[in-house]
């Protein structure tokens, strides 16, 4: 059995964070809170979140479980609540569905069979470079890169942090020094290439929910991004597959 | 041809969108085959050039192909080696069929008779070494790799799918699931739509699906057993044993678990199924592959399509304006590509 509050707006992240990649999600409820790990079907793009406890009111799951959620559903379900209206949702394993109520008003959601939905291992990457970055700015450059061409070039080295799309005629860059950064810690330089339509869904997520987004570099290599919301009892984690350039 | 495991078989109706993003190895000949017999036109001539040679496979490996990759698809293409010696009769075979609806397609043309004449053309399709080497030719100029078998492409496929270089083979024949492919493919290379034999009516066919690990799981054997399902109905390599079919061997090996018990018993009489066996368990295999996607070289392609066999430029260079744009996300990695 499980139940809690929260605030709409944080499980709407959740959601939409994860509806991205995918449309039905095995989510894990713990003592301690909930967790998700995803994977696309094309096995490009990743999402891992954890959910803490303290983000919730009233959190009590006496059992760990796993429920599969489709989550076009949940979301409609969660859509008639304001950003700031509280949320309870409640899950009883015998019920086989869940309870989401908004106020008076309930909807319980059929969830899908999980044993079908296999686990996904995070893979071990190594990222030398880490950048924090202004969510807010990092947003606008992937949308101006976003108007001229379907994929982007990150590039990081000891003094800065630089994003490049080249389109058929037209050039979109944004380069950040280290002082216009939050953070930047790289020791040599890395430089990856991305495909926008899945990092320009991932960053979206992130505007408007966290003012920092933290981004992990390599060379030709996968790119990690996270950020937290509710003082940290929040994180989101995505890991993106880099496109390779011909030799 | 190949064997018929179709009663066996329960598939799933797939759409071209649930492969999007998979590696798939298309058996080229069984492709090159279904493009020769299917793109004539009304009364069964085939496409040709200007000096009038046969084209029909070129354009359907490019359109195909084009269109797979829309879908975001990436082909790579297995091409038959050396034919087993068992194997002859069968191509023996198909060699006489193939000299036989030839005269009588003519006969049909004569007569004016479109509708028969299209039915025996399909039939007089062969991929000549020629349209094999011409295919390739293609292949390399679209950037799309392709391997060549030592024996048979089905099993190089199998094999490159059991080792995961691969996701999926398409192939009509069932023959790939002796082989131990893992994920079959039925009606891939080939469009939507198909016509009823002798009828005029034409109806969708959707790709399926057929998972080899599920069919062995319904029906209760294991692979080993649906190999000796295949012989005794019969495959490319033998002519199986009379009166028994699918259903019927299925029934048999279940009981007597193996040919050797069926044959110890008295029950049926094959001489050489272990050589058989050995066909579709141990193949040979060319370890030495390599797929990667190539940019495609555009002005290669118009050379051998359109310069030499008058292709119209105008279609050519839009098929690829569209393949282009595609193309490029197989540059995509996969995130289990690395760590």
């Amino acid at each position: 059995m499980f139940q809690g509050k929260i605030k709409a707006n944080f499980i709407k992240t959740i959601i939409d964070a994860t509806a991205i990649l995918v449309d039905e999600a095995k989510f894990k409820i713990a003592d301690d809170g909930i967790y998700g790990r995803t994977v696309d079907p094309a096995h490009v793009g990743m999402i891992d979140f954890k959910l803490k406890k303290e983000a919730f009111d009233d959190y009590d799951c006496k059992e760990e479980t796993e429920i599969g959620i489709d989550l076009d559903k949940l979301k409609t379900a969660l859509k008639v609540a304001t950003s700031e209206e509280m949320v309870e949702l409640k899950y009883e394993k015998e019920e086989g569905r869940l309870k989401v109520s908004i106020g008076n008003l309930t909807r319980k959601i059929a969830l899908l069979d999980v044993t079908e939905m296999p686990d996904t291992k995070i893979p071990s990457l190594e990222l030398p470079a880490e950048i924090v970055i202004s969510t807010v700015e990092f947003h606008q450059a992937i949308k101006a890169a976003e108007s001229i061409s379907d994929h982007v070039t990150l590039i990081a080295d000891k003094e800065s942090f630089e994003l490049v799309a080249e389109g058929d005629t037209d050039i979109v860059e944004l380069r950040l020094s280290k002082e216009q950064l939050y953070s930047l810690k790289c020791e040599e330089r890395v430089k990856s290439m991305f495909p926008l339509d899945y990092l320009s869904d991932m960053v979206k997520v992130a505007r408007g929910k966290s003012e920092e987004l933290t981004i992990n570099l390599g060379n030709n290599y996968p790119i990690k991004l996270s950020f937290e919301m509710a003082g940290g009892y929040i994180k989101i984690m995505y890991l993106l597959a880099p496109r390779i350039e011909s030799e | 041809m190949g064997v018929d495991l179709k009663p066996l078989v329960k598939s799933r109706e797939i759409s071209l969108a649930d492969l999007k993003g998979k590696v798939v190895a298309i058996d080229a000949y069984n492709a090159m085959h279904q493009f020769l017999s299917i793109i004539r036109q009304r009364d069964g001539t085939p496409l040709k050039d200007s000096q009038g040679r046969i084209t029909s496979h070129l354009s359907g490996l490019l359109y195909r192909t084009a269109n797979l990759v829309e879908e975001g698809i990436k082909p790579v293409y297995v091409f038959d080696g050396k034919p087993h010696p068992l194997k002859l009769r069968t191509l023996e075979e198909r060699k006489a069929i193939r000299e036989e609806a030839m005269e009588e397609w003519l006969i049909a043309l004569e007569a004016g008779d479109i509708e028969e004449a299209m039915k025996k053309a399909k039939r007089t399709s062969s991929v000549t070494k020629e349209r094999v080497e011409e295919a390739k030719k293609l292949l390399d100029a679209l950037g799309i790799p392709y391997v060549d078998a030592k024996s048979e492409g089905e099993a190089q496929a199998a094999y490159m799918n059991r080792k995961g270089d691969v996701d999926a083979v398409a192939s009509q024949d069932f023959d790939s699931l002796l082989f131990g492919c893992v994920r079959l493919v039925r009606n891939l290379a080939v469009t939507g739509k198909r016509k009823l034999p002798d009828k005029q009516i034409y109806i969708e066919v959707p790709p399926e699906e057929i998972l080899l690990e599920r069919l062995l799981q319904e029906n209760g054997i294991t692979r080993e057993q649906l190999v000796d399902i295949a012989i005794l109905i019969g495959t490319d390599f033998n002519e199986g044993v009379k009166g028994i079919g699918p259903k019927k061997a299925l029934h048999l090996i279940k009981e007597y678990k193996s040919l050797e018990n069926l044959i110890r018993k008295g029950k049926i009489v094959i001489e050489n199924y272990e050589e058989i066996r050995k066909i579709f368990l141990e193949p040979e295999i060319n370890e030495n592959y390599k797929i990667e996607w190539k940019e495609v070289d555009e002005e290669k392609v118009i050379d051998l399509l359109c310069n030499e066999h008058q292709f119209s430029e105008e279609r050519v260079r839009n098929a690829l304006s569209k393949y282009k744009k595609f193309a490029k996300t197989f540059k995509q990695k996969s995130l289990f590509d690395f760590g």
